[in-house]
């Protein structure tokens, strides 16, 4: 079970480094779909053994909303927002790629640099699985901050709100199941909302880089 | 004594001010009504504060052997908190000041703010002025620092209110901001000393605070940053611009009511603080408040002299008092420190004398301003002239004021200041000689703010009130309404008791025996030897007794000289018949307004002469065709705020540049630049982690 959980965990990372690396909207989402399926597959095998162990269903659930939202919904709605505004293709990223793979491998030191000094009051492997669930936290921020364009932006939050759902799960083997359903329908209405906001950028501004922004200062 | 203790005397008056406010504002449909009400119970609650404050004072009289007298809780603590309200001799001096001023002020408000019912919300600044005074009577009673600040805050905050009461000139709105500001700022100050003293202490209580457990960087830090807030309230030199400007900007009886007693607070804030809690341990902090003191005494009473507008002057005038309080609270201090006792309790009582008898007659003739202002709506001296005749009764009174705080004989602000000087004196003969040299020097600067002072309210009261009129407005002023009349005579008549009868607040205060910092002292200030006193304690040598004046005689003495006078010219030129005509008059006819002293040529000797301090400038201009017989000629002098322009001024466009820059380059706009911001905050915080872990 920890060995499985272990190797999920390390894979939301790599995911998080593949969606760093992509040049393209598609493996933007792609990225971001992988991490939304290893994320739920985590959730349900610590669901099923929740059910097996107390009978309660409440992470399957949660599991459920998961794959509704992150694998199927948002996905797919972030591929029509693009559609509609695909006719330009832009340079989108700050720096080359490998730069920001590096910046981003130096973040992963730091964050493993600082768990590691929560020394022996968490146990070897909740440290590793904490390592990476932050990890992709700052990745997520990083991602965020090395991107023009606006869906891109979006895919980037998205990213840092399955790091936190990581990291919760792991910091405290799940957080109550209220709290869990509450922040999955925060993110939809955030995904409905920015979709629109995009659309309306493009509309105002021919592009969606949102260094177009700027221009907005008082 | 009387059939309630101080204690529910004390409750009954807060509930009665409480209860004004409340009222105020409850019949706020009806602003006559709801003035009158308000006003009502605000002089309710100050008739039983003074009850409460003289029934603690004449209490069992406490043996003066006893070092430190136990405090009297009024009340246990309030559950949560743990907020204490304590009154003990120092706290119940100045709430029977505070009282006695209330009752006055709240008495003359009643015509005053008449005029303003309708046109503005009399009902909330009737509301406001309660919680104010509310907040002082807290401030002067708490015995728990958060209640301390709370209550000081308050007090703060709410006087802006009532200081921009006239809203719509933009003059009363500026120096509303500039009081305000300087108001958070000594706050802030006050906030920091505080939590200072509680990061090495681990308690807020005034009471069982004990200043050994302050390590020495603590304990210096604490001091400065006590001296520096109690300097802005005070208005003590450089911190005091707002003072000025505030003051004059204010309505009257607020400006009586801040200058009367709020800056007041000051004065217990320092006592209590420096000499009751932290015990005056360092000579230093003695000399520094000393020196404030004095520099505020010249270059206020300098400015109060050379100032034409009679609030500004008045204002003014208060910053060299606070001067010549300070100066006291220095001595005492820096006496305490060295181990005189005696020498302490002289000064330290000469402190609080000279601050209740400020509160009376500064109260007054800002009242008197008031009054003025009410019946012709000037305060320009320039504009005004020939009040005697017009307002006779107003004129005696503010006469009289003038008289106390010029420090004639026989009023009030004589005694305290006569007792200032002793102190100094005997601390001169007591101390180091290098203390003496200061001292010496204290006494002379003393003396020349002391003459300038009577100076200033020579021309107060001699181009405002005496001679012609200069405007048709004082032409035809109306004599002030009664209860004005009464409330300044009340005024005026307890500063004059105060200087008739000083043994009796000596006596009353227990001041020197009761809460000087260490230990009993000798001081023994009767009826009849107020200005002797004998230390019985063995520090350094007490220095010999100073010869004694009792001011009966004194005055018996002055009232035959009077008498004597009046009779020699009756018995003289009685006999002579009186022819009244017109002398040569050099062809200029009857003399009129234009020719007397004009209000800055009055003091403008004195502007040429200390022109370093001033740097004054002048302009004439003349209109008209012909050199030598303009149509109109205009005369303007002006002079220069020197703290203001070497300190203040620099300071704000230096605070204005970084802040902006500061602004440009935090606020760029740029969204990236946010992210990076989180990013940025996440990192460091990981950061600071592993670097906290590590260390």
């Amino acid at each position: 079970m920890e060995t499985l959980g272990l190797a999920l965990a390390s894979l939301q990372l790599l995911a998080a480094f593949w969606l760093v690396a992509g040049k393209r909207m598609h493996s933007h989402i792609s990225a971001f779909r992988a991490q939304a399926v290893l994320l739920a597959v985590n959730v349900g095998a610590l669901g099923v053994r929740e059910v097996l162990a107390t009978g309660r269903p409440d992470l399957l659930v949660v599991c459920a909303a998961l794959v509704a939202l992150k694998v199927v919904y948002i996905p797919r709605k972030l591929h029509r927002t693009y559609a509609a505004i695909e006719y330009r293709i832009e340079k989108d990223f700050l720096a080359n790629i490998p730069t920001l793979v590096l910046a981003c491998v130096a973040l992963v030191l730091l964050v493993y640099a600082a768990v590691s000094g929560l020394g022996a009051s968490v146990s070897a492997t909740r440290a590793l699985l904490l390592v990476e669930a932050l990890s992709v936290v700052l990745v997520g921020v990083f991602f965020l901050l090395s991107r023009r364009k606006a869906i891109g932006q979006i895919v980037g939050l998205l990213v840092i709100e399955n790091g936190l759902f990581a990291t919760g799960l792991y910091a405290s083997d799940g957080m109550p199941f209220i709290v869990d359903l509450g922040i999955l329908l925060d993110l939809l209405t955030a995904v409905l909302v920015l979709g629109v906001l995009v659309l309306h950028i493009d509309d105002a501004f021919e592009t969606t880089d949102t260094d177009r922004l700027d221009g907005l200062k008082g | 004594m009387g059939f309630l203790g101080y204690g529910p005397w004390f409750w009954i008056s807060l509930s009665l001010y409480a209860a004004a406010a409340v009222l105020a504002l409850a019949l706020s449909a009806r602003p006559r009504a709801a003035h009158l009400a308000a006003q009502v119970l605000s002089m309710a609650g100050a008739a039983a504060g003074v009850a409460s404050s003289l029934l603690f004072l004449l209490r069992a009289p406490s043996p003066s052997s006893l070092p430190e007298p136990p405090l009297a809780a009024l009340v246990g603590t309030v559950p949560l908190l743990g907020l204490t309200v304590v009154l003990d001799s120092l706290s119940a001096v100045f709430l029977l000041a505070l009282s006695v001023l209330v009752l006055a002020v709240s008495l003359f408000s009643v015509p005053y703010l008449a005029p303003y019912a309708g046109k503005r919300n009399l009902p909330v600044f009737d509301a406001l002025a309660a919680l104010f005074v509310l907040a002082m009577a807290l401030v002067f009673t708490a015995g728990h620092l958060v209640l301390f600040l709370v209550a000081w805050e308050a007090m703060a905050f709410l006087s802006y209110f009532l200081v921009v009461f006239e809203s719509e000139k933009e003059d009363t709105v500026a120096a509303g901001t500039l009081y305000l500001v300087m108001a958070i700022l000594g706050g802030a100050l006050l906030l920091a000393a505080i939590l200072l003293v509680f990061s090495a202490t681990g308690s807020f209580s005034m009471r069982d605070f004990d200043a050994a457990h302050l390590p020495p960087a603590t304990r210096t830090a604490v001091v400065l940053l006590l001296v520096a807030a109690f300097g802005v309230k005070a208005g003590v030199v450089p911190l005091h611009v707002w003072l000025p400007r505030a003051h004059p900007a204010a309505p009257g009886n607020v400006s009586a009511l801040m200058s009367g007693i709020m800056l007041k607070t000051a004065v217990y804030g320092l006592l209590r603080f420096l000499l009751h809690m932290m015990g005056a341990q360092e000579a230093w902090w003695g000399i520094l408040v000393l020196a404030l003191g004095l520099l505020s005494a010249v270059v206020g009473v300098a400015h109060a002299f050379v100032e034409n507008d009679l609030k500004r002057l008045l204002a003014y005038s208060s910053i060299e008092n606070m001067g010549l309080i300070w100066t006291g609270i220095g001595l005492g201090l820096t006496a305490s420190a060295l181990g005189s006792p005696a020498v302490a309790a002289l000064a330290v009582f000469a402190a609080v004398f000279h601050a209740f008898n400020h509160a009376f007659f500064k109260g007054g003739l800002f009242l008197g301003a008031g009054a003025v202002h009410h019946a012709t709506h000037m305060r320009d001296l320039g504009s005004l002239g020939g009040l005697v005749r017009t307002m006779p009764g107003l004129s005696v009174l503010f006469l009289g004021g003038s008289l106390a705080i010029s420090a004639l004989p026989p009023f009030g602000g004589f005694a305290s200041e006569w007792t200032t000087l002793q102190a100094l004196v005997a601390g001169a003969l007591a101390g180091p000689p290098a203390l003496s040299v200061l001292l010496a020097v204290a006494v002379a600067v003393l003396a020349l703010s002391g003459a300038l002072a009577a100076a200033a309210y020579l021309k107060a009261f001699g181009v405002g009130f005496l001679g012609k009129p200069r405007t048709p407005a004082a032409a035809h002023a109306t004599e002030a309404p009664l209860a004005m009349r009464l409330a300044i005579g009340l005024l005026v008549a307890a500063s004059l008791a105060l200087g008739l009868a000083p043994g009796v607040f000596a006596r009353l205060s227990g001041l020197g025996t009761d809460f000087s910092a260490r230990g009993a002292l000798g001081l023994q200030l009767g009826w009849d030897v107020y200005f002797e006193y004998s230390p019985t304690h063995e520090g350094m040598a007490p220095p010999p007794p100073l010869a004694g004046l009792d001011p009966l005689p004194v005055l018996a003495a002055l009232a035959a000289v009077a008498l004597a006078a009046v009779l020699a010219v009756r018995v003289i030129g009685g006999k002579r018949p009186v022819r009244r005509y017109s002398t040569w008059d050099c062809g200029y006819g009857e003399p009129d307004a234009r020719m007397q002293f004009s209000a800055s040529g009055f003091s403008k000797a004195f502007l040429i002469v200390f022109r370093f301090l001033f740097r004054p400038t002048r302009e004439l201009k003349a209109e008209g065709e012909h050199v030598y017989h303009p149509e109109s000629l205009a005369y303007t002098t002006t002079h220069e705020p020197l703290v203001e322009k070497y300190l203040y001024d620099p300071l704000v466009a230096f605070v204005h540049r970084l802040s902006d820059r500061a602004r440009q380059a935090v606020q760029t706009g740029s969204l990236r630049g946010y992210l990076a911001y989180v990013l940025g905050a996440l990192v460091a915080g990981l950061l600071y982690f592993l670097l906290a872990k590590g260390g």
